[in-house]
């Protein structure tokens, strides 16, 4: 993944962050609600419990632990003070201290009532003064209760004044009462303070659950009227940047795999997008060429941009030293614009070599023609002042011609049987020697004393099996091609090799020689190492194209090795019982 | 001679004489505590100092009062002979208790006679306020003593020599004293006794708690 498609992810990724920040602040903002709905039920709960509690704890407390047992105990003390009093008098009457039972049993359990009263009024201030006065009755109650006791005890003088001091007790016993029913008052004044209290707890928990549950049910139907909206507005959000995404995605996918180069340029002439094609064109890393100024990085930019004003298919531009034909087109849009190169080098090639083969055909064809047609003429006009030699002579020039042309045309025909893939292989068994030796034989007819084509080949050979026709137009073409490249004098050599599983020809000349940097290029349709026609070599550019295209169809090869200068050996190599290669 | 006219004659002179000697009994009682000469025997025979709390081994009595009734006091096994020795238990610690004055008197060395009374047991018992002349310096929580005469003279019905009723409830202290006269009002069985009292409080009675 190069760095544009890296930019067109993170693009995504900025799609999808700001959806994501969208939906996660839509969940905050549940979440923060859910808070206070929870907040909002845990006060209510909580506001409820600690209401009840605090009811019940404090009729607990004011009522059951405190008002009863006070009000009871201090009227069982009453009680207590009654039974003392009367066991009292039954001793005085009685002088016996049996009658003193009820009184002990009395006072010890009116000592317990003063200690519960004492336990119950703790942390009650208001009833600590009522109380200790009772206390102080019941001690006087009781420290005359023992005078009396004593003194019946103590005789006659004793008992008789123990009758005279009890009226003095009543007086006594009055005061505790009073002293009771203050300490009953004070208690009824802290249970109607209670009450109060209470009351007011109620209310303000009433207040507290209130508010409470209303903001409780504010926040759900807030959250039961905006949430799914803003659920679904979040989600729609969400479904619309993962389409997003996926689109920029598959866009970057599809432009990555592109073999053109795309480039995104902005209004600013800075690359937004560089495709791998672009990288493969220009040989510009995508991290280097993302930002920066597009004539930086596209070679010869000026020149493409106007080409793509000018409509023109192709562009020479240097790259990296070499010179490529580009094929651009531009399309603006608001914001920027996308050009997109196309590498039309070999195209252009392609279109250079049909546009030579043009040339060099109209060449090679008005060349015979003007021979016939100048030949025709002659006849017509001076048949009858020409000798039958010179009309034979003409007759001769325009059969070779023609023969000439017609072997152009049928390379023409093979040529395009080829391109078709229609050409038809009638193999038959045939003597490659004899073959050669009639191709040699009639090569040196044509070409006369120029150059000396010899034949070398094995006396006996096993038949090849093969199309004898196709084999012959190749190593007519190698022996034609050998004479146009050689100079007069220079020999040329047809060697016939007989090997186990093939049969070799091969065709030397002592030429011209072929550079390096054009040895695999002369296989190339239309080609001409000469294609200025400089030399005034002709040729159409298509029998070494022709004979390496029949040699693999009939499953062999056609190679060559040469040097400037050092001449050239063609290599035909031919199995033996091959299938034909497919078409 | 005959007794008639003699005896006529002698009467005015014999009621004179005894009223003169009971005057002179009843003022001598009343102000007991100023006709002391001094701390001695007077105050209370060869056992006064065990009285007074300033015999030889006062240093031994636990002052440091345990609570305890009448009732329990009287279960006590009073001992073979009394001496002015502390060889109880009983005689080397001060005992507390509440209990309810039945009648009170001062004796002719001074000290306040206390009949105690149990209201749970019926039972009675004495406890004595030491006479001031016979609290010697050396006598041991002589402060003790004296604020208990106090407390009690200060707040309650003039002593007398008489027995007076009285009927207040109080909390008393006192040392243990065995008494070989077990005669005296209130006495109990065994002879034992508060003596001296050295503290007293009043719970009800005399102003007090009423």
């Amino acid at each position: 993944m190069n760095a544009a498609t890296a930019e067109t992810h993170r693009a995504v990724a900025r799609h999808r962050l700001a959806a994501f920040a969208s939906s996660h602040a839509v969940k905050r903002r549940v979440q923060f609600s859910l808070f206070i709905l929870l907040l909002s039920l845990a006060a209510v709960l909580g506001t409820g419990i600690a209401a009840a509690q605090t009811l019940y704890h404090s009729a607990e407390v004011h009522y059951v632990k405190f008002a009863l047992p006070l009000r009871a105990t201090t009227l069982d003390l009453l009680f207590q003070i009654e039974r003392e009093q009367s066991g009292v008098r039954g001793y005085l009457i009685t002088s016996n201290r049996k009658s003193l039972g009820p009184y002990f049993k009395a006072r010890k359990q009116a000592s317990s009532d003063l200690a519960t009263l004492g336990t119950l009024a703790h942390g009650h201030p208001e009833l600590a003064k009522p109380l200790a006065q009772l206390r102080e009755e019941v001690v006087a109650l009781h420290g005359f209760d023992d005078r009396l006791v004593v003194f019946v005890a103590d005789g006659l003088v004793g008992a008789k004044q123990a009758r005279l001091d009890v009226l003095n007790g009543q007086a006594l016993a009055t005061r505790l009462r009073n002293s009771a029913g203050l300490v009953q008052t004070a208690a009824n004044n802290l249970v109607a303070r209670t009450q109060h209290q209470q009351h007011v707890n109620y209310v303000r928990t009433l207040v507290t659950l209130s508010l409470a549950g209303a903001l409780a049910l504010a926040v759900a139907i807030w959250l039961l009227l905006k949430l799914p909206e803003r659920l679904r507005s979040a989600y729609a959000s969400e479904e619309e940047a993962r389409r997003r995404a996926e689109q920029g995605a598959n866009a970057a996918k599809a432009l990555a795999h592109v073999s053109e180069a795309v480039v995104l340029i902005d209004d600013d002439d800075v690359v937004r997008y560089w495709n791998e094609g672009a990288e493969r064109l220009f040989n510009v890393a995508a991290n280097r060429a993302m930002g920066a100024h597009v004539a930086a990085v596209v070679p010869d930019y000026e020149r493409v941009s106007d080409a793509t004003s000018r409509d023109d298919r192709f562009v020479p531009i240097t790259i990296s030293g070499d010179e490529h034909w580009v094929s651009p087109a531009l399309s603006a849009f608001e914001g920027g614009r996308v050009l997109t190169v196309a590498d039309a080098t070999a195209g252009h090639r392609l279109e250079r070599m049909r546009s030579e083969f043009v040339a060099t055909a109209s060449h090679e064809l008005r060349t015979p023609l003007t021979t016939v047609f100048g030949g025709v003429q002659t006849l017509r006009a001076h048949r009858d002042v020409l000798t039958r030699g010179q009309q034979e002579r003409l007759l001769q020039m325009m059969e070779q011609e023609s023969s000439h042309l017609v072997e152009i045309v049928d390379q023409l025909l093979i040529s395009a049987q080829l391109d078709r893939a229609t050409l038809r292989i009638d193999a038959s068994d045939f003597d490659v020697p004899s073959l050669c030796r009639a191709v040699v034989e009639s090569a040196q007819l044509r070409v006369g004393d120029r150059n000396l084509i010899m034949l070398q080949a094995p006396g006996k050979m096993t038949a090849l099996h093969s199309d004898s026709a196709l084999v012959r137009q190749i190593v007519v073409n190698l022996v034609d091609n050998a004479i146009k490249y050689s100079s007069r004098g220079d020999r040329i050599e047809v060697l016939v090799s007989d090997e186990t599983t093939q049969v070799r020809v091969a065709v030397v000349d002592e030429g011209i020689g072929i550079p390096p940097s054009e040895q695999e290029r002369i296989f190339e349709k239309f080609y001409r190492v000469d294609p200025e026609m400089m030399t005034g070599i002709g040729g159409s550019g298509l029998g070494l194209y022709i004979s390496r295209e029949i040699a693999q169809q009939m499953g062999g090869s056609l190679t060559m090795r040469s040097a400037p200068g050092r001449g050239s050996t063609f290599i035909l190599q031919l199995p033996r019982d091959a299938e034909p290669a497919a078409a | 001679m005959p007794y008639g006219p003699l005896l006529l004659r002698l009467i005015p002179a014999l009621v004179v004489g005894c009223a003169a000697v009971f005057l002179a009994a009843g003022a001598s009682a009343a102000r007991g505590d100023q006709r002391l000469s001094g701390p001695g025997t007077v105050c209370g025979g060869t056992l006064w100092r065990l009285m007074n709390l300033s015999d030889a081994d006062r240093m031994k009595v636990n002052l440091h009062p345990e609570d305890t009734t009448i009732a329990a006091i009287a279960a006590l096994h009073d001992p073979r002979a009394i001496v002015p020795r502390r060889t109880t238990t009983f005689q080397r610690r001060v005992w507390r208790l509440r209990a309810v004055v039945d009648r009170y008197r001062i004796a002719s060395n001074g000290e306040i006679i206390l009949i105690l009374y149990s209201i749970d047991t019926g039972q009675f018992m004495d406890a004595y306020l030491p006479s001031t002349p016979c609290l010697v310096q050396r006598a041991r929580d002589r402060t003790g003593m004296l604020a208990a005469r106090s407390a009690f003279t200060s707040r309650c019905q003039k002593v007398t020599a008489a027995w007076q009723l009285i009927g207040i409830t109080v909390q008393v202290g006192g040392v243990g004293y065995w008494n070989p006269v077990r005669t005296t009002r209130g006495a109990l069985a065994n002879g034992a006794e508060l003596r001296p009292v050295t503290n007293l409080k009043i719970i009800t009675g005399c102003g007090i708690g009423q």
